[in-house]
């Protein structure tokens, strides 16, 4: 019997290896270096004018603005009863005491400004925020951080098809928002809200405020808190209206100062 | 402007990167989330998921306990009437946490365990403190 099989692979390695090949390679380095250094000048020219907000880590300064003591003085640690807890929040909880749930701070600070982070990206873009809740007593203070900042909120009754039927319903073409914000993501007791599975269907990305008892699977950004107490939903409502307020300030300087902004 | 909304296939980022891959969504009309997605994305990708799937559920969290709640205890089965919490403000301590502060001053100080109880309770008494034991009450009863 013969053994190609061993044979064969030793036969290839042993093959002279061309390294002469650079030479004759139209794309060395030698001939693309005039090409390249007219690129380098034209960028020097342009340095002073265009900015680039995606090569910023924290292009709003989000990291001195979530603290950790804060979020322990508005009681943002308080979860719901042992019972009602939903199996895919298990991870973020820091143990239950007398049968009530506790959420660990340390993993929602980082959480929190990924999402904040996000919602002044899509502020400096221009994007068309929307603020929900179904929280009676949430309701005027949400409604009038989005008044304050110039965005829109929907905290009445959530009707199915707004966004997936919405030229039937609207009477003609319009614009879904680019981000929504939910405070509460309870439309009843223990229901969810409409709006979570529809912004999943239209591609809309959504930063929510999770408590214990709610499935934070389809949600893109979720932050672990606590949505029923008035003294954190006011937390809440500052740290955006602070990153929104920051975002739009900072687009009016810059192409005050003639900056061309490129997202790339 | 072409999209899916199997929302249960998979997240919204991997549905409209494959869209965006096959052509069938253009330069222009790719949205404005897309690009900060990609440089700052989320923890984990937001697909759905049920209990009934092979998805892995995290372990139940433990239960937490402190060394003072066997005290707690104590005064809340044998102490009567318990004062109400007041919601409003974070600087007025409860009753029963005085209680605990004074319980351990005493212990440094070296009083026996037998009569750290009773010596904490005269201690408050002595501050001003309106302590009534259920224990006194449950003796007249079995008196009469």
């Amino acid at each position: 019997m013969l053994n190609f099989g061993r044979n064969v692979p030793v036969l290839f390695t042993k093959l002279p290896i061309i390294r002469s090949q650079s030479f004759f390679n139209p794309n060395s380095s030698i001939h693309l270096s005039t090409s390249r250094k007219q690129i380098d000048q034209k960028a020097n020219e342009n340095q002073e004018k265009v900015i680039y907000p995606l090569q910023h880590e924290d292009f709003f300064q989000v990291n001195e603005m979530v603290k950790l003591e804060d979020l322990f003085k508005a009681r943002c640690y308080y979860g719901h009863h042992n019972g009602l807890r939903c199996p895919w929040m298990n991870e973020f909880i820091f143990g239950t005491r007398i049968n009530t749930d506790i959420i660990d701070l340390e993993q929602t600070v980082p959480m929190m400004k990924s999402a904040l982070n996000f919602v002044g990206h899509i502020a400096f873009k221009k994007g068309v925020i929307l603020f929900l809740s179904r929280y009676a007593q949430h309701i005027p203070l949400i409604e009038q951080t989005a008044y304050e900042v110039g965005e829109f909120s929907h905290c009445k009754p959530w009707k199915n098809g707004t966004f997936t039927d919405s030229t039937r319903r609207f009477g003609s073409v319009i614009r879904l928002p680019d981000l929504c914000i939910f405070f509460h993501t309870h439309d009843k007791l223990n229901e969810t809200h409409g709006a979570v599975l529809e912004t999943a269907k239209m591609m809309i990305p959504t930063v929510a405020i999770c408590d214990s008892d709610v499935d934070p699977s389809q949600i893109t950004y979720p932050i672990p808190a606590n949505d029923d107490t008035l003294v954190s939903q006011i937390l809440y409502t500052r740290l955006i209206k602070e990153v929104i307020v920051k975002a739009k300030k900072k687009r009016q300087e810059l192409e005050k100062q003639g900056y061309i902004i490129k997202y790339e | 402007m072409a999209q899916s909304r199997i929302n249960k296939a998979a997240s919204i980022f991997t549905r409209m990167n494959g869209l965006i891959k096959s052509n069938i969504i253009k330069e222009n009309e790719v949205p404005l989330w897309f690009d900060i997605y990609k440089k700052f994305p989320p923890k984990r990708d937001p697909a759905y998921r049920s209990i009934l799937g092979n998805d892995i559920v995290h372990d139940l969290p433990k239960k937490l306990f402190y060394e003072e709640d066997e005290l707690r205890a104590f005064y809340f089965s044998n102490v009567t009437p318990i004062e109400p919490i007041v919601l409003n403000s974070n600087q007025r301590k409860p009753n029963w946490e005085l209680f605990i502060s004074t319980y351990k001053h005493l212990e440094a100080s070296g009083v026996d365990r037998n009569e750290l109880v009773d010596a904490t309770i005269e201690n408050l008494q002595a501050q001003g403190f309106f302590f009534k034991k259920k224990q006194e009450k449950q003796n007249l009863i079995e008196k009469q």
